[in-house]
């Protein structure tokens, strides 16, 4: 599949980060991530370079991708 | 940066040579082997000479047979030898393009045949590009960087391929903004007006390359006709470059010929024998990127419609998973389907996409976990552990079923003590156990076992429970594999406390309680494990021989280096030098031909041991070797306290050693099972670096495991011990270890004890008496090639009065590691494709090194060969 084939998941996907990410970032990656629609948790552990999203309504990996993107948040895809 | 085009040149010098091609496809990731298929297709006809299972797991993994692959390790070995056998004929070229796009199954195929080719006439040709971030690792191979063109050459490729002339200013601009990539320079050159070439019209606003690129190729689609786009869409989101299924596809969308023909006079898309290719792999990411996600959708789903009733199943079904905005049944039906096909193939990456995009579009929380959970399980098939522990992560958010919460804690366990922390494996399976625990009590005795096993090879955690207390005993009439679960947890929990009456009498009942074949795999293998803990040797060999054996049949590599490795701890023991030593060689180059370096220092550091304990003159190069990987790949998980108890002792047996530096590396061995191998030389060694009250010590613990366990082993090392402490009549007490001695299959051992009887009774004037004991001790020695030990018989018989014989002369040889293996295995009377089958290379490598062994030794012949004395048996 290519990086922008649709993507529909319900429940949790773990994303890899890619490289450290600031404080900054990471309230920018809760606020953006957490407001998109179908979101009910995410949970970016810096430390571990992972970052969890759980979601109980059909949601695009691709729009989350594209959020991160838009904060500065690169994601292993 | 023009890569195409010089593999493009390569092909062609090469008219004279086999010439085979394939490239990777972006979206091809999910099909496993499906690039090195095209790869290897032409020469297919020519996998007779393979050996059986080879074939027959290649043909597996191309969905050419419905077979399970097995170990997919058959599928990379025959890819290698599938290239030496045609090369066999003519030389062979192998040309892969765009190698970043690989799939993972033929990325790993490939460069497993690409580290192996030593001696073979094939060149294999990757092109990568440098901006891609994909599987394909490049390490140590030799690598061109292909830098931009330079002025004098933008001109003339643009003269030559579009017939332009461009203003000095302007090209040189051309060429900052490509970093002189001829294709992007093509590209932008084509895109801009005569006026703007010329340098009489402004250039538009910089632009990065990639972006610029496609965006001309952007503008080009959009000029065309509605259905014309739609066409070119469906085929950007096509993986297989067939026109019909693409034609079928657009069609359904409402794109019928007038479109393709009007796609491929826009030049974006060209048809040649009914494949279609994109002008270039930017056409297909510019065109795909700016479509909108419901147009994405609805072209998947045209496409897989497309391929309904179609072999091309797993494309199917990728197609499907893209074409949906939710959970769908009928979707993940179609993964599941997948992923099935693809793990039979060996295709175990492909096998957790296929199921964590099923686990994606599931409502049911634990339904979604357990598919995480067989993505998870792949994952570790394919050498992947982080991701496993990725998948399994995700699944615990999810799972609420007890007993798939306590498999997938097992599963981050097992990620761990193989290669992360053993401590941190162990409090998993506690963990993972505890789950269980109330719901299944079978499992969570199961788990807790293993558990006891990892603690009693030195796995340590402060915070977790203790194993014996997670479930409860069996009941008298629980099926007999809950009783041996029962019994090994018992009996590993009482060698961790030094309990060697529990410890003995719970492991025999395990022993002698028989279960079914088809018992928990984890029970065999702790059963055969666990006779290390009282060196068990004859039920050891035993056992672990038949697990050789299973694995060989099965091809299973990992379960053949494990129980080679195995079974070497007990013939170092038992004096089965030269077989011991051909084991540990044969592993040693197994995880060096497989690419499992994290396991080589075991092997390593039984060879240094064996020879070490022989008093071969190569002892101190094993030993810097072992030192050197030591180093590389320090020991993790389950192997780390045999390794370095082994380590110890091999450094301890050095020729120039001094007690006190000897008796420092004995104090630091702490694994029960290596301080049971090395008593006797701790208790000698105490001794002569006067520490009498270590050796007293280390007497007092080898007595309580003798009364323990009474293993005759352990009673002949404790009277040899108080006769070197002259603890009451010395005489007596070798003679009485002499008696144990004889109801033990520990030969260096007896021989020892027969040449410190022989030196005693020398030192005492008792000459006569003393040849007997000498004369047995140096026949074993030199069976066994301790050519330390046998030299100090020698000596000790002559200052006896009996004039020893001189020791056969061995033929001294300066082979490599692998040519002595082979040398070997040939000596044995296997065929080049035996051997090759064996040691998992080539017949051909094999062949390469049998004429360097012929070479070295001076011979023509596998019968002279046979007839050489190279090693005593």
């Amino acid at each position: 599949m290519m990086r922008d084939t649709p993507r529909t998941f319900v429940g949790t996907v773990v994303f890899l980060l890619d490289g450290p990410v600031c404080a900054h970032i990471t309230d920018a990656v809760h606020s953006e991530v957490g407001q998109l629609d179908g979101v009910t948790r995410c949970d970016l552990d810096a430390a571990a370079g992972t970052l969890l999203v759980t979601a109980q309504e059909p949601i695009d990996r691709t729009d989350v991708i594209a959020v991160l993107d838009m904060v500065g948040c690169r994601v292993h895809t | 940066m023009g890569k195409s085009a010089l593999l493009e040149d390569a092909v062609t010098a090469a008219d004279d040579l086999t010439v085979l091609r394939t490239r990777g496809v972006e979206s091809e990731a999910p099909l496993p082997f499906a690039a090195l298929h095209r790869l290897l297709r032409p020469v297919l006809n020519r996998l007779d000479g393979l050996p059986a299972p080879q074939a027959s797991a290649l043909r597996a993994a191309f969905g050419e047979s419905t077979d399970d692959v097995g170990d997919r390790h058959l599928v990379f070995l025959a890819t290698l030898n599938l290239l030496s056998e045609v090369a066999g004929e003519r030389p062979v070229v192998a040309v892969v393009d765009d190698a970043h796009w690989l799939d993972d199954a033929s990325a790993a195929a490939l460069l497993f045949a690409s580290r192996r080719l030593e001696g073979e006439a094939v060149a294999l040709l990757f092109a990568i590009r440098d901006d891609e971030t994909g599987a394909f690792d490049s390490r140590d191979m030799t690598v061109l960087t292909v830098s931009g063109v330079d002025a004098g050459a933008a001109e003339a490729l643009i003269a030559d391929q579009l017939g332009a002339t461009v203003a000095p200013h302007v090209r040189a601009e051309l060429l900052e903004v490509t970093a002189g990539n001829p294709l992007g320079l093509l590209e932008l050159t084509r895109a801009l007006s005569a006026d703007q070439l010329s340098g009489h019209a402004r250039l538009p606003d910089r632009l990065p390359l990639t972006e610029g690129v496609e965006r001309t190729f952007l503008d080009r689609y959009r000029r065309l006709p509605p259905p014309a786009q739609t066409l070119l869409l469906v085929a950007a989101a096509d993986d297989s470059g067939r026109a019909s299924t693409v034609s079928r596809a657009a069609h359904t969308l409402g794109a019928g010929t007038d479109a393709m023909d009007a796609a491929e006079e826009s030049g974006l898309l060209a048809e040649d024998d009914g494949m279609l290719t994109l002008r270039h792999p930017l056409v297909r990411s510019a065109i795909y990127g700016a479509a909108t996600g419901s147009k994405r959708r609805q072209v998947h789903r045209a496409l897989a419609d497309a391929l309904a009733g179609t072999p091309q199943e797993d494309r199917r079904a990728w197609h499907l998973a893209a074409s949906v905005d939710g959970p769908d049944d009928e979707v993940v039906g179609a993964l599941d389907e997948a992923a099935e096909r693809a793990r039979r193939r060996g295709g175990h990456e492909a096998a957790a996409a296929a199921w964590t995009r099923a686990a994606e579009l599931t409502l049911d929380p634990d339904t979604r976990a357990r598919r995480l959970f067989w993505a998870a399980g792949s994952s570790v098939a394919a050498g992947h552990p982080i991701e496993a522990d990725r998948l399994a992560r995700a699944a615990l958010m999810d799972a609420t079923d007890p007993l798939l919460r306590a498999d997938l804690v097992a599963l981050q366990a097992q990620v761990e003590w193989n290669s992360g922390s053993l401590d941190d494996g162990y409090r998993l399976v506690c963990q993972a156990a505890t789950i269980a625990a109330p719901h299944d009590s079978a499992r969570a005795r199961l788990l807790a076992m293993l558990a006891a096993a990892l603690a009693s090879f030195g796995a340590r955690s402060g915070d977790a429970p203790d194993p014996t207390t997670i479930a409860p005993p069996p009941s008298a009439d629980a099926p007999p594999e809950d009783r041996v679960a029962g019994w090994l947890l018992d009996g590993f929990s009482a060698v961790l406390r030094d309990d060697w009456v529990e410890a003995a009498s719970a492991l025999r009942r395990a022993w002698e309680t028989p279960i079914a074949p088809d018992a928990p795999p984890m029970l065999h293998h702790n059963l055969a494990i666990a006779t290390m803990h009282l060196g068990d040797d004859a039920r050891a060999i035993r056992l672990h021989d038949l697990q050789l054996q299973h694995a060989r049949e099965a091809s299973a590599v990992n379960m053949v280096e494990h129980a080679l490795t195995r079974g070497v701890v007990y013939r170092i023991a038992t004096g089965a030098w030269s077989q011991a030593a051909s084991y540990a060689q044969e592993a040693v180059l197994l995880d060096r031909n497989l690419g499992l370096e994290e396991l080589v220092t075991l092997p390593l550091a039984e060879l240094a041991v064996i020879t070490a304990l022989r008093g071969d003159p190569q002892a101190s190069a094993h030993l810097h070797e072992l030192e050197r990987a030591l180093e590389q790949h320090p020991p993790r998980g389950t192997i780390t306290g045999l390794v370095g108890g082994l380590s110890r002792w091999a450094a301890a047996r050095q020729l120039d050693i001094t007690p006190a530096t000897a008796l420092h590396h004995y104090e630091q061995i702490e694994l029960p099972v290596a301080r049971g191998l090395t008593a006797l030389d701790r208790i000698e060694t105490a001794i002569r670096a006067d520490r009498r009250d270590l050796a007293e010590e280390w007497l007092g613990e080898l007595l309580a495991f003798a009364e323990g366990t009474d293993m005759a082993w352990a009673w002949a090392a404790v009277h040899h011990g108080r006769a070197v402490l002259g603890d009451g009549e010395v005489e007596e007490n070798f003679r009485t270890a002499l008696e144990w001695h004889a109801r033990s299959s520990r030969l260096p051992a007896r021989a020892r004890t027969q040449l410190a009887l022989g030196e005693f009774l020398r030192r005492n004037r008792r000459r006569s008496d003393a040849r007997a004991p000498l004369r047995d001790a140096l026949e074993t020695f030199e069976s066994l090639g301790a050519s330390f030990w046998a030299e100090r018989a020698r000596q000790e018989l002559r200052a006896s009065g009996e004039t020893a014989r001189r020791g056969a002369d061995l033929v001294a040889t300066e082979l490599t590691a692998q040519e002595s293996q082979v040398a070997g295995l040939v000596r044995q009377g296997l065929s080049n494709k035996d051997v090759a089958g064996r040691l998992f290379i080539s017949p051909r490598t094999v062949d390469f090194h049998l004429r360097n062994v012929y070479t070295k030794l001076g011979i023509s012949s596998r019968t002279e060969l046979a007839a050489l004395t190279l090693d005593p048996d």
